[in-house]
């Protein structure tokens, strides 16, 4: 298989909820700086996204959560992630998540948590450092 | 402590704009009001256009309603927590009776009952559950219906919720023509803001009307179109184009419903908004005022209203939670004040300050409290609201509102450009479908948080002063034991009721969409049978397909 020349990462929202904001955001930030998106969008079960990152063969994905349902999102993701057997893509989340959660979302295998008011640079320097090319 | 600078040049270089982008001036004076004519352009309080304010004594005659949204878990746990506020004084309404803003839980803004798979992980999370008749029962239990004003925020499916609630506010004995409050019902809002679209815009726009004119006919005390500009805000427009798109949409609505062949003078008056209040000060002062003589204007020119009370702007002012940060939230109580006194001398009619707590979760009982003592320090302390209009007359604020109201003009044109009839209303669906709205208001978002990660907007505690650590405030947090409940009980009514009569009001109401009548009675028929919300909207997916 030949080398990735750049960095895929999926972003995606789990459960109903509209707000794009933050999601649309990273996106476009991950794009200008070089790495392919696959935007998969809002309302996305946790199957979903771990077969939609199977299948476009991501590095991270990255979930954004914006209405508090982050711990039962992310555990049930996490929990079909290592039932399909695909550990090795890094998982990610962003959003409205209180600072105390972050400790149980890294323990439930959660790389790293970006919450609100974090600068897009860091979770460039975040994801070029994990993907290294 | 770490004093960060943040990284934008001099701002003495850059000039000095408002959030909107004018710039302002180094000092105004009688030179930049002075063509301003006070009688045609301004006017006294209670007189057209309204800068001034809607009413000749504004809050020496009626203070502003004061109401916090709120919904979580349960309908008996949002009515005790609404019971809680009002005994602290809040949730109160002009004459300081119960006043509520109710939110919905996720499942219910996307027409889904709780026990729905795609209902996981959000049934009572951010607003209440809704499923059935029963469950706004349980609310109205703690809620005088007789006396209230509710204010129902909902987003896919007004038409059903307001058939649920005109139900079952008739099961208690209510008539819907005593029920007071307003109901969102803004289809437009819904697909560029919230990004909920259940069904054709078309389709939802039948249903919008369809609950206008019902509300014509049945509901007087009821407002039936609450045009919310409050999201496009968080979703990237910045104070001025919101009025814009608010406007825009609410000039649509009021062209549909005239093709609909409803009559202007009936339901003209009874079109409220419900708009952002941000953090700066003078510009959203001077906003409020525009959006009265804009609206008055609107309705006299292009309308040719008759009736004064079409002419009157009223609005709730939800304050801006994008002003917010978690960073350091305790300080989000000052950004409440600032922008809550903004709306207060720009003369709103309610007025809602979410919690400091806003960017970490729904709020806790305390977060609330603080909100609602803001308004009370406001109204009670502060006398500002002593006078009517105290701003009025100042040289900046009265060519702010001018500007404003110029640049709004221009907004609502361009909305106008994108249909090719004159309308406004083939303007805004041909921008939604387009999708060049939509872009405008993703661009703005992207372009606004570049400004922030640049320095060159600066916000305390996030670029600037920042801390190395801060306090984590309490969170508060749904009860998944209550969502399990909530599933349970849902189950069990399914099971209970009698599934003939249910089967006969969905054919009922399926004949009603077939032949396009008002689907109203059909729907609160339906609710009394104990059809459930997301067996109505599926009748109306089935029929019209789904949206987008």
């Amino acid at each position: 298989m030949e080398a990735k020349r750049s960095r895929r990462v999926l972003i995606a929202s789990i459960g109903l909820d509209g707000h794009e904001l933050g999601a649309l955001i990273v996106s476009s930030a991950l794009r200008n700086a070089g790495m392919e998106v696959v935007y998969l969008g809002l309302n996305q079960t946790p199957e979903q996204v771990v077969e939609a990152a199977i299948q476009e063969d991501v590095d991270i994905i990255g979930i954004s959560s914006m209405s508090g349902i982050h711990l039962a999102a992310l555990s049930d993701l996490l929990e079909y992630l290592k039932k399909r057997g695909t550990q090795g893509i890094i998982v990610i989340a962003g959003g409205i998540i209180p600072l105390d959660d972050i400790a149980t979302l890294e323990k439930l295998g959660v790389r790293k948590v970006f919450p609100e008011g974090t600068h897009t640079s860091q979770i460039i320097e975040f994801i070029k450092k994990e993907i290294p090319l | 402590m770490r004093h960060d600078r943040s990284n934008s040049p001099d701002k003495r270089e850059k000039g000095f704009i408002t959030r909107s982008g004018i710039t302002l001036k180094t000092i105004y004076g009688l030179e930049d009001t002075q063509d301003i004519e006070y009688s045609n352009e301004i006017g006294n309080p209670g007189q057209f256009p309204y800068t001034r304010g809607i009413y000749p004594g504004m809050y020496r005659a009626v203070p502003w309603m004061k109401r916090q949204p709120m919904g979580f878990s349960s309908s008996e746990l949002t009515a005790e927590r609404y019971k809680e506020l009002f005994k602290k004084g809040g949730q109160v309404g002009y004459k300081g009776e119960p006043a509520t803003t109710l939110l919905f839980d996720m499942p219910t803004n996307y027409g889904y009952d709780s026990d729905n798979p795609k209902a996981r992980y959000q049934v009572g999370t951010v607003g209440l559950p809704v499923d059935h008749i029963e469950d706004m029962i349980a609310f109205m239990r703690g809620f005088p219906m007789d006396k209230g004003f509710t204010n129902m925020v909902i987003h896919g499916s007004p038409a059903i919720l307001l058939a649920i609630f005109i139900a079952a506010a008739e099961e208690l004995g209510y008539s819907p023509a005593i029920l007071k409050g307003s109901g969102k019902n803004d289809p437009f809002q819904s697909y560029l803001a919230e990004r909920i679209k259940l069904l054709p815009i078309e389709a939802e726009l039948k249903l919008g009307m369809d609950v206008l004119e019902y509300c014509i006919d049945n509901m007087p005390a009821w407002n039936p179109i609450s045009v919310s500009g409050f999201s496009y805000h968080p979703s990237g427009l910045n104070s001025i184009q919101e009025l814009g798109l608010a406007l825009a949409t609410a000039i649509a609505y009021i062209e549909a419903g005239m093709q609909r062949g409803l009559e202007f003078n009936r339901f003209a008056p009874r079109i409220s908004f419900f708009l952002s209040g941000g953090i700066d000060f003078l510009e959203e002062v001077a906003k409020f005022r525009a959006a009265r003589k804009l609206w008055a204007r609107i309705m006299k020119d292009r309308f040719k209203a008759s009736n004064p009370k079409s002419m009157l702007f009223r609005v709730y002012c939800l304050t801006l939670t994008t002003d917010y940060t978690a960073q350091q939230p305790f300080i989000n109580i000052i950004r409440g004040t600032i922008q809550g006194l903004a709306a207060v001398l720009g003369g709103v009619q309610a007025l809602g300050i979410p919690c400091y707590d806003e960017a970490i979760g729904i709020p806790t009982e305390s977060a609330q409290t603080i909100s609602i003592r803001t308004q009370q320090i406001m109204e009670e302390e502060s006398g500002v609201g002593k006078t009517v209009d105290p701003l009025g007359g100042s040289w900046c604020i009265e060519s702010l509102t001018k500007e404003i109201e110029r640049q709004v003009y221009d907004y609502i044109g361009n909305i106008e450009n994108m249909g090719d009839d004159g309308t406004v209303l083939k303007g805004v669906i041909a921008g939604i479908k387009g999708g060049q709205i939509i872009k405008d208001i993703n661009e703005g978002a992207i372009k606004r948080q570049r400004d922030i990660e640049s320095g060159e907007t600066t916000v305390v505690g996030l670029n600037k002063y920042t801390e190395e650590e801060y306090v984590s405030p309490p969170v508060f947090r749904t009860d998944p034991e209550v969502a399990r409940m909530k599933i349970k009980d849902l189950q069990e009514f399914k099971s209970k009721r009698n599934l003939r009569e249910v089967e006969g009001a969905l054919e009922r109401l399926r004949d009603t969409v077939k032949r396009e009548q008002n689907v109203m009675p059909a729907l609160i028929e339906a609710a009394k049978k104990r059809v459930t919300l997301e067996e109505a909207m599926n009748v109306f997916r089935d029929i019209f397909g789904e949206g987008d």
